[in-house]
């Protein structure tokens, strides 16, 4: 023992080696050490257990299945007018069956989760319902399988078996109803839609006509006139028969050809006839009995010839006499044979001559037919060049005459297809009405599931319990050997050696009571838990009032939290939600003010003022949502009609179900509501004005009208009835009655900002002066409000009238001495405007430190900072912006520049998210809408940017900004007329707008008016020298209209003025290259290699120039050390490779090209290329259409591609599918290619035709 | 030690000074002599040491009580037959040369069921055996309150004593060979009343007046009481207590003893 190794004392046994030295009187020491700690976690993991399966009881499954059945009418009768695929309504259905609304009903009806409704809301339920509820689709969810019957299968978890079945039977019903509810809607606002264009329609019809009746009135119809309107429609005529006979022709020249080289076949045939021996003929069946009885005759006489000849002697006569019958009877069969032979050939040769005759025939017949094809042709010619020469230069009205009848016949048209499709339309909804569209079965009803969902409840207690002891063994085992102690003798023997002399502690138990340390942590553990850690003496409406405090002092964020807190301290604290739902209003967070309500209004059922703001919240979300999810319609409308049953005399109700019912289509249920809300609420504006509007949208402008005028005349103060009515008409394009109007309205009120808005009308319909003259006197007025003329400013600088706008700004910053730091942050705002933005900077900065915590001079100064400071630094000033908004949640401005913020760290969602609650917040906040139009633009919906923009437009026609969106949206549209239209309102505006004038150019090319393109372009290079885009742009439009040499001249005197920029050198040295200069490109890249040596366009382009101006060894010298330098890059292999090729250094150009198909297997290029290249070379022609084919999986539609595929397959006989391709091929060459693909076409399916005979 | 002071340093040191040096050089007091002399051992003159009866002592033995357990008992006698070669399991005493045995604990301050007390008395119930028992507990000492003693000189008096103080810091139980040394007062010495070479001074006599010598050492959680306990003993007994002793407390205590005759355990 003591001698000791190296390694004393031992290592400690622990968790890893303790095995090495256990006994199992260790494992009995360790149960009973622990067995109250293990016995004690498994008893209260199984109390769990128990609190488990009462809070989620193992659950029944109810299952119902429903079917779609297709409409009772048959759809080629009646086409149902239905947009959606029974998929998608089935995925809307099953939507909405998950939706909040739904599971809020069920679980209210059906009392659904009473133990969890203790400590929660039903809002908060909702989601736990609608994990329960499945709805799958079964049947056509797989497959493809047109013919399967589209089935739902609905199934809901619930621990009460007849519960669950009763929901699941009530959510089938659901079905039933909805469905037919929604292709009722989509059916009725189908048809309404089509009502609205038939209506627009018409109104151009009578237009087009009333116009073509103005032009004919003041022209008189006269002879010449309508001679004209008859060349017009004889033009068309000859076109369409010219176009007819070209293709007769195609044809007729085939069938010739065809004929051609039949007629060939058949001379040669002839010749080779004529030329045939008779032998050649086998004598027919007739002649075949006689034939053969001549050959017996001529063997019988042989045979009666050899047997003479051995009896007797060769001389003697009856040998002579046979030998004379054998000669006479083969000369017989000769002659037979010749006959016979003569005979056959002569018929033969007859009636391939007959066959010749009517081959030539037929090919008389067809130049006959061509030549009277062609002369009529000519005869059409002759007279479409003179009816074009008539037309040619109608004088003064005649051509619009001519476009008016145009115009009216297109509209006619319109009017017609349109009338048709909303027959069809009101014949589906009549169809939906009666209820014979497509309804739904039920194929199983709700199950009523006898059998729990396992595990069952013991299965769920003995799992838990078992679980509480495995976990406690481990811990427990985990506490004993992380630190073990000395059991007994045996440990201390066998660990270390050393004898044990004496044993005083057998069988004696250790045991060991709680020490008074640990009873007192636990009791102060206890303590904690139970004190709730500092606010246990405070109940959830003492800390909602403190909430309340903290809000009316101005503090939302520590309102929020204590809002947030009295909720955990009472999950069913009403006042609570209530002031969250407040706060969420505050700062335009609808979604969160939303749930808020939700539960508010659960919790409060009595407040009409929360359902109302409920409803209202949750359609403005609805409105919001370009998709308009048609459940959350359902939620507001369930509200509108719970405002109605609960307050049937306020109008919230009737008013926010009418809207909804003017949303779903049925404006006529809408007014009729409205026309009940009366007898129950006399008199209300909202109402009437909503009745206003719902009969403005059912086409009855007059009436609504003359209901807005009433109210305006009752009731003058209600300001909402004269912006209706300005808006409707406005819509009607009575712009003198709006005028009106406004003019009443600020008569009325006498409010500065009616009379803005009468000054805007003024503005955008060119009135400046007026408009000036007006805001003038209201500027009188303003100057005794607060931020009176901060208003007049920012009217101006609107309409970028920067004097006018600083004027105001500085007068309203001297006078009202309170509001000093808005009028500065406005002068920022001014100067931002006109992109001075040191200027901005200075000047907050300056007022930042005059006056001391201003939170908006805060912001200006953090979004001032924001387009000034280096990009790392933008994450600090977004971070103070963030901070700010801590202070300013219901501010527009700092939300629009934390949107900024983002926008600059290419962050677009958040940056949209800031954007949209800034105009939530305030919705007249046109930079806002614009920035939000612009993060649409960027993240590519250019229709949701267009929507934005035009709401800008609406409230302000002349905003060069929203215009100038507008117009990138529709130009990237395919609308470049309306974007021509929207620059050319931004031009006329602001003619020195450079960028709108650079996009009109733009839009002017890609429309084809490169004239007017380059008129704009050179307009724009001399008034903005210095900037490159113009020559650029000027050059790739004259190069594209043939003038290359004046577009080589226009970059060649930009780089003479601006230096010699690498894109003016790029682009030159690419014209060079088209105009095959290669000396000038090689001298152009070289300038750019001086610039920029490492650049591989640029030492590509010089290589490629080189060998164009033939310098091949040169250009190859290029190329070999680019391919040294950027071996990976298949443009350096490929380039010499086509060079190679030229040079016939086939081989070298194969190695090439194979070093591209190394680097970039699907180089369509290269694989082409080499395709061609071992064709010609006729090698492998095998991988030639290997490589043909992958060329042409990459390529579609490419003539050279498709040329070598169909080459390939020619050389590989495979004719018929050369002949394919250069059929496609004819679909898309262009016209200059044609000839030649027709050409190549001909020869495959001669080819083909070749094969087929042989 | 005394230096040549200033001859070393290369100064010429004053005359006095000179004078005490070179007395020194006369007498030889170099280093080895010195040492010699201040480790001699010390004897005890057991004649004159305080005799006191059993009945007074019972509390020491633990083993006397009738409610002592019979099993306890057993191991105690076990305990003494293994030390003193009756088990050949054990090394004898001539092979080890073990005559000062330490009994330490993990824990100097838990109790210890009296075992050296009864070890000692056991030892002493052999024939001619002269057994000491010390109370070498530093931070724990029972041996004089079991005795019923107050304000007794005990060990830490015996480590600075002289021959003819030594007795006063002995007991005997009457009729027996079996003597006991207390621990003594500490507080005498500002809490340094054990001097180490005085202890080994000691027990360099004692060794030779006594067949055993038993010490009730300290725990090892005082690990400069415990070293110089095991440093003074021929071997060293560990008391380990089951189910409250750790592996780590034992390791450390063995690292501790490296290097030192470790006679054996007992589990108590």
């Amino acid at each position: 023992m003591n001698e000791r190794g190296p390694e004393w004392p031992p290592p400690t046994p622990g968790l890893t080696n303790f095995l090495d030295i256990a006994e199992a009187r260790d494992a009995k020491w360790f149960a009973k050490r622990y067995w109250k700690w293990i016995a004690a976690s498994g008893v209260l993991c199984a109390i769990l257990g128990v609190g488990w399966v009462y809070f989620f009881p193992p659950q029944y499954v109810s299952k119902a299945t429903v079917r779609f059945l297709p409409p009772q009418v048959a759809g080629r009768f009646v086409n149902p007018n239905f947009s959606m695929e029974v998929g998608q309504r089935m995925f809307a259905l099953s939507q909405l069956l998950g939706s909040r609304l739904t599971a809020g009903r069920m679980i209210e009806a059906y009392s659904l989760y009473p133990e969890r409704r203790r400590f929660q809301t039903v809002e908060d339920l909702t989601k736990k319902f609608s994990g329960d509820l499945q709805v799958v689709q079964v049947g056509n969810a797989a497959a493809d399988d047109r013919r399967a019957v589209p089935t739902l299968q609905i199934s809901f978890a619930y621990p009460d078996a007849e519960k669950s079945q009763k929901v699941v039977q009530k959510l089938v019903e659901q079905v039933y109803e909805e469905n037919s509810k929604y292709r009722g809607d989509q059916s009725l606002g189908t048809t309404e839609f089509l009502e609205e264009q038939l209506n627009a329609a018409e109104e151009r019809v009578l237009e087009t006509e009333q116009r073509l009746g103005e032009i004919q009135d003041a022209i008189g119809l006269t002879v010449s006139q309508t001679k004209l309107g008859q060349n017009t429609s004889r033009s068309y005529v000859i076109d369409s028969r010219l176009r007819d006979l070209r293709h007769d022709r195609r044809q007729q020249e085939e069938r010739k050809s065809t004929k051609k080289a039949e007629w060939e076949q058949l001379e040669l045939l002839h010749r080779r006839i004529e030329t045939r021996p008779v032998e050649f003929y086998i004598p027919e069946y007739e002649g075949m009995q006689h034939y053969w009885h001549l050959r017996d005759k001529v063997s019988a006489a042989k045979t009666r010839l050899e047997r003479l000849k051995e009896r007797f002697n060769p001389s003697m006569p009856d040998v002579v006499s046979a030998e004379n019958d054998v000669r006479e009877t083969e000369l017989e069969v000769e002659r037979f044979h010749k006959e016979r032979g003569v005979r056959l050939r002569n018929r033969d040769l007859e009636a391939n001559a007959a066959k010749i005759a009517l081959a030539k025939l037929e090919l008389q017949a067809l130049d006959k037919e061509a030549i009277e094809q062609m002369k009529e042709e000519s005869e059409l010619r002759t007279e479409a060049q003179k009816l074009r020469e008539q037309q040619g230069s109608p004088a003064g009205q005649e051509v619009e005459l001519l476009v008016a009848k145009r115009e009216y016949d297109s509209a006619k048209e319109q009017h017609g297809q349109l009338f048709k499709k909303h027959e069809e339309s009101r014949a589906a909804s009549e169809m939906e009405r009666r209820g014979q569209g497509e309804s739904v079965e039920m194929l199983e009803p709700a199950s009523l599931p006898g059998e729990a969902e396992r595990p069952t409840w013991s299965m769920r207690i003995a799992i838990a319990g078992a679980l509480g002891l495995t976990l406690s063994t481990i811990w427990c085992l985990f506490l004993a050997l992380r630190d073990p102690k000395v059991l007994h003798e045996s440990h201390v023997e066998n660990w270390s050696g050393l004898p044990v002399l004496a044993n005083f502690a057998a069988a004696v138990g250790v045991s060991k009571g709680v020490s008074r340390k640990a009873s007192a942590v636990a009791s102060c553990l206890v303590f904690l838990l139970l004190s709730g850690c500092g606010r246990w003496n405070e109940s959830a409406a003492d800390m909602t009032l403190k909430g309340q405090q903290e809000e009316r002092e101005g503090r939302p964020a520590v309102a929020l939290l204590l809002y947030r807190q009295a909720i955990r301290k009472d999950a069913k604290f009403g006042a609570a939600f209530e002031g969250i739902a407040r706060l969420a209003l505050k700062s335009g967070e609808l979604e969160a003010a939303r749930d808020a309500l939700a539960r508010a209004v659960e919790l409060s059922p009595g407040k009409q003022l929360l359902l109302k703001q409920l409803a209202q919240t949750s359609y403005q979300i609805y409105f919001d949502d370009p998709g308009r999810p048609t459940a959350l319609l359902r939620e507001v409308e369930a509200l509108a009609e719970r405002l109605k049953k609960q307050w049937p005399a306020t109008p919230d109700g009737y008013r926010i179900l009418a809207q909804v019912l003017m949303e779903r289509h049925r404006t006529d249920e809408a007014i009729q509501l409205l026309e009940t809300s009366s007898s129950h609420v006399k008199n209300n504006e909202s109402l009437r004005a909503q009745m206003a509007a719902a009969l403005y949208r059912t086409g009855r402008p007059e009436k609504a009208q003359e209901v807005l005028e009433s109210l305006i005349e009752e009731n003058p103060s209600y300001l909402d009835a004269f912006d209706l009515l300005y808006l409707q008409l406005m819509q009607r394009k009575q712009s003198a009655m709006a005028r009106e109007v406004l003019e009443q309205k600020w008569k009325q009120s006498g409010d500065i900002e009616a009379g803005m808005q009468l000054a805007a009308h003024d503005d955008a319909h060119g009135d400046r002066a007026g408009a000036t003259k007006l805001m003038e006197n209201l500027k009188l007025e303003a100057v005794k409000r607060p931020l009176g003329l901060a208003r007049i400013g920012d009217f101006w600088l609107e309409r970028a009238q920067w004097d006018v706008a600083k004027q105001a700004y500085e007068e309203g910053r001297d006078k009202e001495s309170g509001k000093r730091a808005e009028y500065i942050c406005r002068l920022a705002e001014w100067r931002l405007a006109q992109g001075q933005k040191a200027e901005a900077r200075k000047l907050v900065e300056e007022a930042h430190k005059q006056i001391q915590g201003h939170p908006l001079l805060d912001a200006y100064l953090a979004a001032v900072r924001l387009g000034e400071v280096p990009t790392e630094r933008r994450v600090e000033e977004r971070k103070r912006l963030e901070s700010i908004l801590q202070r300013m949640p219901d501010s527009p401005f700092v939300r629009y520049h934390l949107g900024r913020a983002y926008l600059l760290e290419r962050k677009l969602q958040p940056a949209a998210d800031q954007f949209e609650r800034a105009v939530r917040l305030d919705a007249n906040y046109a930079a806002g809408w614009l920035a939000l139009a612009e993060v649409e633009m960027a993240r590519g919906n250019v229709v949701t940017a267009e929507l934005r923009a035009e709401t800008v437009l609406r409230r302000n026609p002349g905003s060069s900004r929203a215009l100038m969106i507008q117009a990138r949206a529709q130009a990237t549209r395919g609308k470049l007329v309306e974007a021509s239209q929207s620059l050319a309102g931004v031009m006329e505006r602001e003619p020195e707008n450079h960028e709108a004038r650079f996009l009109m150019a733009m839009a002017s090319a890609r429309q084809g008016k490169l004239d007017e393109a380059t008129k704009q372009l050179e307009m724009g290079r001399k008034l903005q020298p210095e900037d490159l885009r113009w020559p650029l742009a000027q050059s790739a439009v004259l190069s594209k209209t043939g003038k290359a040499g004046e577009a080589k001249e226009v970059l060649e005197k930009a780089i003479a003025s601006a230096g010699a920029k690498p894109q003016l050198l790029m682009q030159l040295a690419a014209l060079q290259i088209d105009l095959k200069d290669g000396v000038a490109a090689a001298r152009s890249f070289e300038k750019l290699v001086a610039q920029d040596a490492k650049n591989l366009e640029y030492r590509l382009g010089l290589a490629g120039a080189r060998a164009l101006s033939g310098d091949r060894a040169g250009a190859l010298q290029q190329y070999a050390e680019l391919q040294a330098l950027k071996k990976d890059d298949p443009r350096v292999w490929l380039q010499p490779a086509a060079l190679l090729g030229e040079m016939g250094r086939h081989e070298e150009a194969r190695k090439s090209y194979e070093e591209v198909l190394r680097v970039a297997p699907n180089h369509p290029q290269a694989l082409n290329n080499l395709a061609w290249l071992l064709l010609e070379r006729h090698q492998d022609e095998r991988r030639a259409l290997e490589l043909a084919q992958r060329a042409r999986q990459a390529v579609r539609q490419s003539p050279e591609v498709d040329g070598t595929l169909a080459e390939a397959y020619s050389r590989l006989a495979m004719h018929r599918n050369a002949t394919a391709v250069y059929e496609e091929m004819l679909s898309y060459v262009a016209e200059s290619d044609r000839q030649r693909v027709e050409r190549l076409l001909a020869g495959s399916r001669k080819k083909q035709r070749k094969e087929g005979n042989s | 030690m005394i230096s040549r002071l200033g001859i070393d340093a290369g100064i010429d040191a004053p005359e006095g000074l000179s004078a005490i040096q070179d007395a020194w050089d006369e007498e030889g007091l170099d280093q080895r002599r010195l040492s010699q002399r201040t480790r001699a051992p010390r004897l005890l003159d057991m004649h004159l040491v305080t005799q006191m009866k059993l009945a007074d002592a019972e509390r020491a033995f633990s083993c006397l009580d009738p409610q002592y357990p019979y099993h306890w008992k057993q191991q105690v006698r076990q305990l003494r037959n293994r030390l003193t070669h009756f088990d050949e399991e054990v090394q004898t005493r001539e092979q080890a040369g073990v005559r000062v045995v330490g009994i330490l604990s993990m824990n100097g301050s838990r109790p210890r069921k009296g075992l050296a007390g009864n070890l000692a008395f056991a030892l002493a119930a052999m024939e001619d055996t002269k057994v000491l028992l010390i109370d070498a507990k530093v931070c724990r000492p029972d041996l004089d309150s079991q005795l019923g003693l107050t304000d007794a000189k005990g060990l830490c008096e015996a480590t600075r004593a002289q021959r003819e103080d030594l007795p006063d810091c002995f007991r005997r139980i009457a009729g027996t060979q079996l003597y006991l040394m207390p621990f003594g007062q500490n507080t005498r010495f500002e809490g340094e009343g054990l001097d180490p070479r005085g202890l080994q001074r000691l027990l360099g006599g004692l060794r030779k007046q006594f067949d055993w010598i038993v010490i009730d050492g300290p725990g090892f959680d005082t690990p400069a009481d415990a070293t110089m306990m095991t440093l003074s003993t021929d071997g060293t007994l560990y008391l380990i207590e089951q189910g409250v002793d750790r592996f780590e407390d034992l390791r450390l205590a063995f690292k501790q003893t490296q290097g030192r005759y470790m006679v054996g355990a007992v589990m108590i």
